[in-house]
């Protein structure tokens, strides 16, 4: 190996500046690169699944709850979501790179917090994930025995598009955001195509706005399926982590997030109405106990071609493939980056070389999923009410917890920070939305049996909080051990991918002011 | 060439098949490209900015020659990282198309559309195959390696191929705990452009790109 070229003596010298100032190359094309406003939308949105959410969680709320409010709450959801994201972009732009929730917290209330809502972050991605391969079961084996004929039962579709998953997951396989956005914007075309007949023929000739009243916000049980909706949009909070690709972030980054919930809301929200609509208020419950997730397929078949009922079905499946195999990739890049961070044992932070992909955190979680979804075959427990929907409550109400934490996070990290944005964003929102969802948080816990159907008694009731609590108690716990027992790790708890560099000091420290861009 | 030495480290010697994903590969000969620079005193680094050496008298390669025009024609400083970006681009097929000018390496394109694929396959694997075993005996036998393969390892071991490295050494840990010394035994502008070419290649991995 030879270095070519003489030399040079003495301390390098900066030539003169150029007279002709020119525009950058590297600034044009480095922003070119930058994601704008719309592309972000579509990254919030692909974890979100509208045929999902509508067909199945919505459904599913209706029949499980009993509760006619599905709509109003979804539109609420949006709503203190946007509150939240108020004071959590606003965040984003003092911790670049390091993205979601879990830098956040250990950036607001301290590592050992940070570790604590790692724990409880990896144990709702996984438990959103698991819960849904019911879903996907389910609507796998109704779309096999329409389209062709053929009778299969839930756990071996399930199983399949377990094996399909865990595959792709260890080959490093992303849908590419193309295929993502044609999909994402194939299900929404229908869903409004479906919501536009279902209105259109309302039960008594009557367009009933029950569903929709602010009212039924305060009855009991409304709080809890506020934790149902929240499931539908986890997924949005990812525009944070892609911050510092973006244009303009200060500015992009919560427009986006705000568009994209305001969407999802409006989809979501309306479409649950439009059911109601459909079979009355009074009617939608029972209808939806009687046809479960194929609910909505249902009453808009008598308005709609065979063809767009047929492609409904088929994008309900593609939509839950979709989401299961993105949830499989959060979750085993979370598993990843706390196993780089050493927080997690170190063989989980290592990647396959061939692939690059998270090869052990991404074996973990298949090896997790596949125990669920044999555990669920073996004992005959059902697909939709018992896995997706526990599992989905289960997973929302940990979204629940993490948001509440990162709010008041929030508040702590712009008490400590001097910062540029108003203070409705570094003050009241991220306040207030840490008081509503604390809110929630306590009614949820109180109506948990209520929620799940199950009675007062029932130990499912204390399980899903119970295993928060734990989740909890052992990050703290174990974060605080690896303070005594290995400082190196501490340190760099929270700080992501520039990690190694920044507690080497050689990367500036970039939690400051000084980096706008 | 550094660079070219770093692309025989990332491919197979034999069938030229990447060892890494591209999108990793981009950023580790990006990070090849400005050490050449850097070794040979045309550029410097300083406050995490990379600046040109005016005075420096242009270098013989055309690859490297235009990274240095590039360099100089900003108007504004950019710092390290904007650089490895901008330059993960187009790195690949930079040292691609030197490899092959040189008569080193031959383009095979695979596949049919919409599946087609170029493959660089090495001409002699006694060149593709030297760097990396030159650096694997030396971190087994604990032999002192010179400065450029001292960062051609750390290059290794951002790309993730540090373990593989020591795969053949009769004491793993011994070898990793030399490998780790002697990295960080770089100068303070080698260890910094290092330190952004690792959280960059991690940064895609955690935030989801490929």
């Amino acid at each position: 190996m030879s270095v070519t070229g003489p030399p040079v003596m003495g301390p390098p010298v900066v030539g003169p500046p150029g007279t002709v100032r020119r525009a950058s190359a590297v600034s044009a094309a480095l922003s070119r690169n930058r994601l704008g406003m719309w592309p972000l939308v579509f990254v919030a949105m692909a974890g979100a699944a509208p045929l999902l959410v509508v067909a199945g969680s919505a459904t599913t709320g209706f029949a499980v709850t009993g509760f006619i409010g599905v709509p109003v709450c979804y539109l609420a959801v949006a709503a203190i979501l946007a509150v939240f994201s108020a004071g959590y972009t606003a965040m984003a732009r003092h911790i670049v790179n390091a993205g979601s929730f879990y830098a956040y917290v250990s950036h607001g209330l301290g590592k050992a917090w940070g570790v604590g809502a790692a724990f409880i972050a990896l144990l709702a991605y996984n438990a959103l994930q698991v819960s849904m391969f019911g879903a996907f079961g389910v609507g796998a084996s109704v779309m096999a025995a329409t389209l062709f004929g053929w009778s299969m039962p839930w756990w071996l579709c399930a199983l399949a598009g377990w094996a399909l998953v865990a595959v792709l997951g260890v080959r490093r396989v992303d849908l590419s955001g193309r295929v993502l956005t044609v999909l994402l914007l194939a299900e929404i075309a229908v869903v409004v195509v479906f919501d536009v007949v279902l209105v259109a023929h309302p039960v008594d000739g009557q367009v009933s706005y029950a569903a929709l009243s602010p009212v039924l916000l305060l009855s009991a049980g409304a709080a809890a399926l506020l934790v149902g909706g929240l499931a539908g949009f986890a997924g949005f909070e990812v525009t944070t982590v892609h911050a510092e690709e973006a244009r303009d972030p200060r500015r992009t980054v919560p427009r986006a997030t705000y568009t994209a919930l305001a969407v999802i809301g409006v989809l979501y929200g309306v479409s649950a109405w439009a059911m109601t609509v459909n079979t009355g208020p009074d009617g939608i419950v029972p209808a939806a106990q009687e046809y479960g997730t194929e609910l909505f397929f249902v009453l808009a078949g008598p308005y709609v071609p065979g063809w767009l009922l047929d492609a409904g079905q088929l994008l309900f499946v593609t939509s839950l493939f979709a989401a299961l195999l993105a949830f499989h990739n959060t979750v085993s890049r979370y598993v990843f980056a706390l196993g780089r961070e050493k927080v997690l044992p170190a063989r989980l932070g290592r990647t396959s070389r061939r692939t690059g992909a998270p090869k052990f955190a991404s074996l973990t979680q298949s090896g997790l999923a596949l125990g669920v979804v044999v555990l669920f075959a073996v004992t005959g427990w059902h697909p939709i009410t018992g896995l997706f929907f526990v599992g989905g409550v289960g997973g929302g109400f940990g979204v629940l917890l993490l948001m509440a934490l990162t709010s008041v996070a929030v508040v702590k990290f712009f008490h400590r920070h001097t910062a540029t944005e108003s203070v409705w964003r570094t003050r009241v929102a991220p306040i207030l939305a840490a008081l509503v969802l604390t809110v929630i948080l306590a009614a949820t816990v109180a109506e948990f049996a209520a929620l799940l159907n199950v009675p007062d008694t029932h130990p499912l009731r204390w399980l899903v909080p119970g295993a928060y609590a734990l989740a909890l108690v052992a990050g703290t716990g174990w974060a605080l051990l690896l303070r005594a027992t290995r400082p190196h790790v501490w340190a760099a708890i929270g700080l992501g991918a520039d990690a190694a560099a920044t507690t080497a000091g050689l990367i500036p420290d970039r939690f400051d002011e000084t980096r706008t861009r | 060439m550094l660079a070219d030495e770093c692309w025989w480290l990332v491919h197979d010697d034999a069938t030229g098949e990447p060892r890494v994903s591209l999108r990793a590969a981009g950023w580790v000969l990006a990070a090849a490209l400005l050490g050449e620079l850097l070794y040979s005193n045309r550029v410097w680094i300083k406050d995490d900015v990379i600046f040109p050496v005016w005075q420096a008298a242009p270098p013989d390669d055309v690859v490297s020659h235009a990274v240095l025009d590039q360099v100089k024609a900003e108007s504004v400083r950019h710092p390290v990282r904007d650089w490895l970006a901008f330059l993960s681009g187009d790195a690949y097929g930079r040292v691609a198309g030197r490899l092959a000018g040189a008569g080193l390496v031959m383009a095979r394109t695979s596949g049919v559309w919409p599946f087609r694929s170029v493959r660089f396959v090495p001409v002699d694997v006694k060149v593709s195959a030297w760097p990396f075993a030159r650096l694997a005996a030396g971190l087994r036998h604990r032999q002192p390696l010179t400065q450029t393969d001292v960062f051609l390892t750390g290059l290794a071991q951002a790309a993730g191929l540090d373990e593989w490295l020591i795969r053949d050494a009769m004491h793993p840990d011994w070898t990793r705990e030399y490998l780790r010394y002697l990295v960080s035994t770089l100068p303070e502008q080698q260890h910094l452009l290092l330190a952004h070419l690792k959280a960059a290649v991690a940064n895609d991995l955690v935030s989801h790109r490929t």
